[in-house]
């Protein structure tokens, strides 16, 4: 069956994106085998996003039982589910969305699989995990060579960290006579260049190899190239990339809990604020502890801080299963390597760790 | 813990801002079905829904409320079907109809909202949702996307720019004598096939209404040439009417593919400069014409030999004779498989005269109707945008706050940032829909005068000395001339939904734009409006330079304190990329 083209069926269904990406695209996406750890709301969209996209194989893991909360942010369950497993209790309706998709849940712990279990996926992706997870995916992400994306919401905020190792995609830019083979940007190349012609306009195409930065080897060497003064870096970076990696580097583990029992202990908050300030190298200035309005918002993203938010959910599950998508169909860049939702303004930069 | 512990947690009081509101969302495909969803988990409140539209097979890719056995009813009252059992919070209604109907909803229906959400997919629901906004000044959540690119745009009347206050796009149309008589790409063969041969052979209106502007053409001899196509296809109705399935075919093609072709090939200075079109490619036609067939070939889509071309020519065209003998008022329809197969056929022969690439069945398809990719993230991040952008209606209290901290989104190909985000923008000072004021007049027109609307309307914006009142379509009802009509009833002159105009007789304020309601036993309700000074012409400007100084001041100052302009960064070497207004499509 994989082998085969698609069937007049499936090219009537998935038209509208077919004529986006193509049927080839189409049918890698139906060959492909992806791993969702964690059903948390943006954990939902993303499998919402790729069920409907056709898929090959979804595989779903998390080891929660249902929660009241968990009603305004999971439209896969309904109310008389709560206290089952969240992944037994949502997978008829993630079912029904998409026949064609292969569904398989799991209630165990993640953190209990054999690393062998792991092997047949293309993609893993994670959703909730804290710093040491994070760290402990992205280890066995590497081990295997397998590209792994997480992702969270924290209220009207969101963060996305791309680990996709080292991969080929191809793009469509501008046409431009001076263009070479070489570097691309501080962490891609430009391998090949092709030229097209699309409604009589001249365009190139480039495939662009990307390289990625383990979890754990992150640092500021590449902001510190991009924006080399204090000045510049309190311009473009946005505080929330520090507020939400510190928030990660918690001790305590949030994912699942009752949202009235996730308190954050503010002084150990603030020590990992100013340990990621010295990690990625930025000015102890970036963030004035004593300001008022500094305060303010503190006081606003701590109250956001591991709650559940349909919008923000909208949004970085959309980006991510994109992401996925296009990695598996070799388009478009994919966020290298962290992106934060500010939802306060609307923005969405990428910053490259 | 609550099923709204988190919005608890994260809003504090003001989530009852949520609960308390009441939106309208227009529209309930791609960006709809998500942002239903987003909304529902927002706890807003009531929800209604309005969509005309029925499900189809390629909606299921993305809007995942809708499932197979969906197809072909109301999209609207599926959607509220499907949410149902997520829903805790809201109360949902469902509309089955065209937004523009005013009589399924007149502009007293959009008043009930606070907000309004548009998820619509073409310009002209959007540029009258624009309007009946600026009437009944709400705000306006606007969003669209098209495949990996979308935009968000929050529209507070008078305030930031509106829908209307940059021209969008139209869409690109060709030179009649391409699409006539010198096609050089396929979307000028499949142009021809749809918009001319088709339209000329199946619609029902009388073709000789059809004008021709010799202007249009490279000389004389080729709009003659064409006049004479024209009144030529007129004739072929007739035997499409009278005829034989075998004539018919034969009749058609060879006065369409032959005949026409031949005459073109008269006019010399055509192909002075370009291939001449030949029949080497079809020449054997007669020979897949002997069996005609109403079936098509299993093959047919692929359009990959002359006799799949040929054949389907004959097949869709013989099936169409059948549908128009019997009365059917038969319009394209891509998805009317005899209308598509047709003009896929007939561009396809075409496109062998003149030595085209031919195209198959799936392209054809996208580019004669017009379709436009779409994918579910790119709605889902769209949707999240504009929902999320949205709540800053809630938690601030007065316009001027919301405007300050909303966001205008659209996507980018850059590799620093998902999303370009730039602050609203102050309204074109010119634009066509919100430069004039508008507002909601209630009435009761048959107890009324046209004086007590006179004297009403001085009353209460101010007038120094008197008003003159025409309709939109420039009926004159009163100005000190006309003293007569203000003893008759309104019932004489306007009706419900009748659009006044009102123009200050002293030129101090600026024109107004009143929406009637009409309301039985109703008192004269006239709407709050911040009636700007009169603006001033440029070239009136110039010559007298000094004199409306103090009044332009004056409306400067009152503009001033919403200062909404995308702010530049001294040391920026990234220029901020502007939204795509010009190359906007939806
Ligand atoms: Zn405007």
């Amino acid at each position: 069956m994989s082998d085969n083209s698609l069937t007049a069926d499936e090219i009537s269904l998935y038209d509208r994106q077919i004529r986006l990406w193509g049927m080839a695209a189409q049918k890698s996406l139906r060959n492909s085998n992806i791993l969702v750890i964690n059903m948390s709301g943006v954990g939902v969209e993303i499998i919402k996003n790729l069920t409907l996209g056709g898929i090959g194989k979804l595989t779903i893991i998390d080891n929660n039982k249902l929660k009241e909360q968990d009603l305004n942010c999971n439209f896969f369950v309904e109310k008389d589910q709560i206290g089952e497993f969240k992944v037994n209790a949502s997978k008829l309706k993630i079912q029904d969305m998409n026949p064609r998709v292969k569904i398989e849940i799991d209630n165990r712990n993640w953190e209990d699989l054999e690393i062998e279990e792991f092997k047949k996926f293309q993609i893993i992706i994670s959703t909730g995990l804290n710093s040491r997870q994070i760290s402990k995916i992205d280890g066995i992400s590497r081990e295997l060579n397998i590209p792994m994306i997480t992702c969270c919401v924290h209220g009207i905020n969101g963060f996305i960290f791309n680990d996709l190792i080292k991969n080929l995609s191809w793009i469509k830019v501008e046409f431009n006579e001076n263009r070479e083979i070489g570097e691309f940007n501080l962490v891609s190349n430009i391998v090949k260049i092709d030229e097209i012609m699309e409604n009589d306009n001249k365009f190139h195409k480039l495939l662009i190899e990307n390289k990625f930065r383990k979890w754990d080897e992150l640092n500021g060497k590449f902001l510190n190239l991009q924006f080399p003064s204090d000045k510049k870096k309190k311009k473009k970076i946005n505080i929330l990339l520090i507020m939400i990696l510190s928030l990660l580097d918690m001790n305590e583990e949030f994912y699942g809990k009752d949202i009235e029992d996730v308190v954050i202990d503010l002084e150990e908050f603030k020590l990992h604020i100013s340990e990621n300030l010295n990690k990625f190298e930025l000015p102890q200035s970036l963030i004035e502890f004593e300001n008022e309005k500094f305060d303010k918002y503190l006081k606003i993203f701590i109250r956001n801080a591991y709650c559940e938010y349909q919008p923000s959910n909208s949004i970085i599950g959309g980006v991510v299963a994109q992401d996925v998508i296009n990695t598996i169909v070799q388009k478009e860049l994919a966020i290298n390597n962290v992106s934060i939702l500010d939802g306060f303004n609307s923005e969405m930069p990428i910053y490259i760790l | 813990m609550a099923v709204d512990s988190y919005i608890k947690k994260m809003f504090g009081e003001k989530s009852s801002q949520f609960a308390d509101a009441k939106v309208l969302l227009v529209g309930a495909g791609g960006i709809g079905c998500e942002l239903l969803k987003d909304l529902i988990m927002m706890n807003i409140g009531e929800i209604h829904v309005l969509d005309l539209d029925t499900i189809d097979l390629s909606n299921l890719n993305r809007q995942f409320l809708f499932r197979h056995k969906d197809i072909k009813q109301s999209k609207s009252k599926t959607a509220i079907a499907a949410v149902e059992f997520f829903n805790y919070k809201s109360k949902l209604y469902a509309y089955h109809g065209s937004v523009l109907d005013t009589n399924l909803f007149p502009l007293s229906f959009f008043k009930q909202f606070n907000i309004i959400y548009n998820a619509l997919d073409n310009l002209e629901a959007r540029f009258y949702m624009n309007r009946m906004c600026l009437y009944l000044n709400i705000p306006l959540y606007e969003s669209g996307t098209t495949g990996l690119k979308g935009q968000v745009q929050p529209i507070y009347p008078y305030l930031t720019e509106c829908f209307s206050c940059v021209p969008k796009e139209t869409p690109k149309t060709f030179p009649v004598c391409t699409i006539r008589s010198t096609p050089s790409k396929p979307v000028h063969c499949i142009t021809w096939a749809k918009d001319f041969l088709f339209s000329q052979l199946f619609s029902n209106e009388d073709t000789n209404t059809q004008e021709i502007d010799a202007s249009e053409f490279t000389n004389e001899e080729e709009a003659e040439a064409s006049k004479k196509e024209v009144n030529e296809l007129a004739d072929l109705k007739k035997i499409i009417a009278n005829e034989g399935d075998n004539e018919i075919v034969i009749k058609i093609f060879e006065k369409i593919f032959i005949a026409d072709i031949e005459r073109l090939l008269k006019i010399e200075e055509l192909w002075k400069s370009r291939e001449k079109p030949s029949f080497e490619q079809i020449k054997d036609y007669d020979h897949f014409f002997k069996d005609i067939n109403k079936e098509y070939l299993t093959t047919c889509k692929d359009q990959s030999t002359l006799e799949e071309i040929l054949k389907t020519f004959a097949s869709s065209l013989l099936r169409l004779t059948d549908r128009f003998k019997n009365n059917e008022n038969i319009e394209f329809d891509k998805d009317d498989e005899d209308t598509l197969f047709f003009v896929m056929s007939a561009s396809n022969i075409r496109s062998l005269i003149f030595n085209i690439p031919t195209k198959n069945e799936f392209d054809v398809k996208q580019i004669a109707g017009n379709i436009i990719p779409a994918v579910a993230t790119t709605n889902a991040i769209m949707a999240g945008f504009s929902a999320l952008s949205s709540v800053n209606y809630f938690l601030e209290n007065d316009n001027i706050n919301r405007v300050v901290k909303s966001k205008m989104v659209f996507d980018s190909s850059s590799t620093d940032k998902v999303v370009n985000s730039s602050k609203l923008i102050k309204p074109n000072p010119s634009c066509s829909a919100c430069s004039i004021v508008k507002g909601i007049i209630t009435i009761d027109l048959s107890s009324t005068t046209l004086g007590q609307l006179r004297d009403k309307l001085i009353e209460k914006y101010n007038y120094g000395d008197d008003v003159e009142i025409m309709t939109l379509d420039s009926r004159l009802l009163y100005d000190f001339d006309l003293e007569d009509n203000l003893e008759e009833k309104l019932t004489n002159f306007i009706n419900d939904q009748t659009v006044l105009l009102i123009n200050d007789s002293d030129e101090k304020f600026d024109l107004i734009e009143l929406y009637v309601l009409n309301s039985q036993n109703s008192e004269i309700i006239l709407p709050e409006l911040n009636i700007p000074l009169k603006k001033i012409k440029p070239s009136e400007n110039e010559n007298d330079e000094n004199d409306d100084d103090d009044k332009l001041l004056v409306d400067n100052e009152e503009n001033n304190d919403i200062k909404v302009t995308v702010s530049l960064d001294d040391d920026d070497d990234l220029v901020e990329e502007q939204p795509p207004m010009k190359k906007r499509k939806f």
